[in-house]
């Protein structure tokens, strides 16, 4: 039998969890799990997890921590609570509320790369919302890859004859390589990979994040389930950009 | 966190003693992690359980601020409502109660997540088991951020928006007359009673929120991890081969919603994608998977207990897919 959680060491539990959202929203940690307006309700949370774990911290000094004070289940209602609930009504599960905090501070999840955009390569990337307006005016213009892929797929007569970066990571497929990002709904579960087929350059490794200027090849990408190509000008290694998802 | 007990490096498992409790050990145990992570972490560079974790992360740092957010206003109807306005709100009559309950789901714009506490807390007021879940299921389902969100991810196809809700609502209805004529044959567990008398409202509402949290969190974490697996592991092209048949794509997508428990916020967007199944089979992912999914079930049977979920989940996924084909079959 699992060892029940103790009413001080439910102050740590509630107080790691929080302590590790407040890590990740206040640098850039989060970016890599969810959307950028998620902060505010991390930061949020994280403080009053932390509250909330005061008071069992503080029950906890200079007792072992055993005895019951106060806590809401000092009188059970009867309803037959479950074999698995240890001391204080909580069960043997909270103590996989710290599951999270290990393998963040053991594996260092990384933002979502080549492994899952390759798994997810067959995936046709959704319809373009709404008209497409023509690109701006001037020399190479810098978009991202999914307006480019939304663009070919609606004919690709607003990328012709036109020289368009796209900054992206690089994966593979058979002899192929494309240049690919991925869009996130809320959060990295739902990611969605756009990629571009890059021509006429070398090949680079898996997950180097590449700028690529090139011509949209006419024709390509037209149909939901085939990448545009594009045949490129210029390859050059770029550092990864603060926030990965498009 | 508990640094002065940093001296402690005691492995994890062993029973406590006397001398060191158990907070001193769990505390030792995460600092001795935190410090050797830097060492552990190159060790465990393998794209596929890094894949995993990334969205397994992700999925719980997305959910948590709706958890707490569930359990402050869980906490707020267990405590903090009176008995009066409680009274005015929810019908008397349980058969009236369950369609007001599942029109009420458009006020509430979260996740599933924030939902269970609520159902949970709104059944330890004396709400009828039935009219509770009929919420829990309409909530996350019909909100207004999740209509909007099925409209911008299928452009132009307005009639989507319209099915999703029209068959969400019936989900969310039938389910709830279902629970209504099961009555005490649905064995609901309800947890967390009243505090002992005398305790004053702000140190109920503080235990309260704890206990809540502390009870859904742990099968928040179980939900996740299983849902991510699946997110990570079983590749696209498994669920795309069954893409033209008309039956297996609407069982397919209704079993690929179960498992990869998107938040209802997101799904649509991942829905739009599946180009090559039928709207009907996109509709019955958009339907079942704010109904029922893994991690939902997993919170609902450690909030209602393991006996009522074996029965619940099952339920909910066949009305939902039946739901979910009828107005598809009529709608698009």
């Amino acid at each position: 039998m699992v060892v029940a959680v103790t009413r001080p060491t439910q102050g740590i539990v509630l107080a790691f969890l929080g302590a590790v959202l407040l890590r990740l929203a206040l640098g850039d940690g989060y970016l890599r799990y969810v959307t950028a307006w998620m902060r505010w309700p991390l930061i949020a949370s994280g403080v009053l997890l932390l509250l909330l774990a005061i008071g069992p911290v503080l029950a906890g000094r200079g007792q072992d921590g055993r005895q019951p004070d106060g806590d809401p289940h000092a009188g059970d209602d009867g309803h037959g609570h479950g074999h698995d609930h240890g001391a204080h009504g909580v069960p043997a599960s909270a103590w996989l509320i710290l599951l999270p905090g290990l393998v963040l501070f053991t594996i260092y999840p990384p933002e979502l790369g080549s492994y899952l955009a390759e798994r997810r390569a067959n995936q046709a990337a959704a319809a373009a919302p709404g008209d497409l307006q023509p690109l701006q005016d001037g020399g190479v213009v810098a978009i991202p890859v999914q307006e480019f892929v939304w663009r070919a797929q609606s004919g690709g007569t607003t990328l012709v004859e036109r020289d368009v970066e796209l900054v992206g990571f690089v994966t593979h497929e058979e002899d192929a390589w494309f240049v690919t990002r991925l869009t996130l709904g809320c959060c990295a579960a739902d990611a969605l990979a756009f990629r571009v087929e890059v021509r006429d350059a070398d090949r680079p490794p898996r997950d180097q994040w590449v700028s690529v200027v090139g011509r949209y090849v006419e024709g390509s990408g037209s149909s939901m389930d085939s990448a545009p190509v594009m045949a490129a000008s210029e390859v050059t290694p770029v550092d990864k950009p603060r926030q990965t998802y498009e | 966190m508990a640094t002065s007990e940093s001296r402690t490096t005691v492995p994890p498992g062993t029973p406590p003693r006397p001398v060191l409790g158990q907070p001193e050990i769990v505390g030792g145990t995460l600092l001795g992690v935190m410090l050797a992570g830097s060492w552990i972490a190159p060790r465990l560079e393998v794209a596929s359980l890094q894949t995993w974790s990334t969205i397994f992360v992700a999925i719980v740092v997305q959910s948590v601020p709706f958890l707490v957010a569930g359990v402050l206003l869980s906490a707020t109807i267990s405590i903090l409502l009176s008995e009066r306005v409680l009274r005015r709100v929810v019908p008397r009559n349980p058969v009236l109660g369950v369609p007001v309950a599942g029109v009420a789901g458009v006020g509430l714009p979260g996740c599933e997540c924030a939902a269970v506490p609520i159902a949970g807390s709104l059944m330890r007021r004396g709400v009828a088991p039935a009219v509770a879940l009929t919420f829990l299921l309409a909530a996350p389902a019909i909100n207004p951020a999740v209509l909007v969100s099925t409209a911008v991810a299928f452009p132009g196809q307005h009639e989507m928006v319209a099915a999703r809700f029209a068959a969400s609502l019936a989900t969310a209805v039938l389910v709830g007359w279902w629970c209504l004529s099961r009555g005490d044959r649905l064995p609901v567990r309800r947890t967390a009673p009243m505090l002992s008398e005398g305790a004053s409202a702000r140190g109920r509402f503080v235990a309260t929120v704890r206990h809540d949290f502390l009870h859904a969190g742990g099968f928040l974490v179980v939900g996740a991890g299983l849902a991510a697996a699946v997110n990570s592991f079983v590749p696209r092209s498994w669920v795309d081969t069954v893409a033209g048949q008309a039956v297996l794509g609407v069982v397919t997508l209704a079993l690929f919603a179960f498992v990869v428990a998107l938040c209802s916020e997101s799904d649509a967007f991942v829905a739009a994608s599946f180009t090559a199944f039928s709207d009907t089979a996109k509709l019955v992912f958009m339907v079942v998977g704010p109904a029922m999914d893994v991690k939902l079930a997993a919170m609902e049977a450690g909030q209602f207990g393991g006996a009522f979920a074996r029965q619940f989940v099952p339920v909910v996924i066949g009305t939902a897919v039946v739901a979910a084909s009828l107005t598809g079959w009529w709608l698009l």
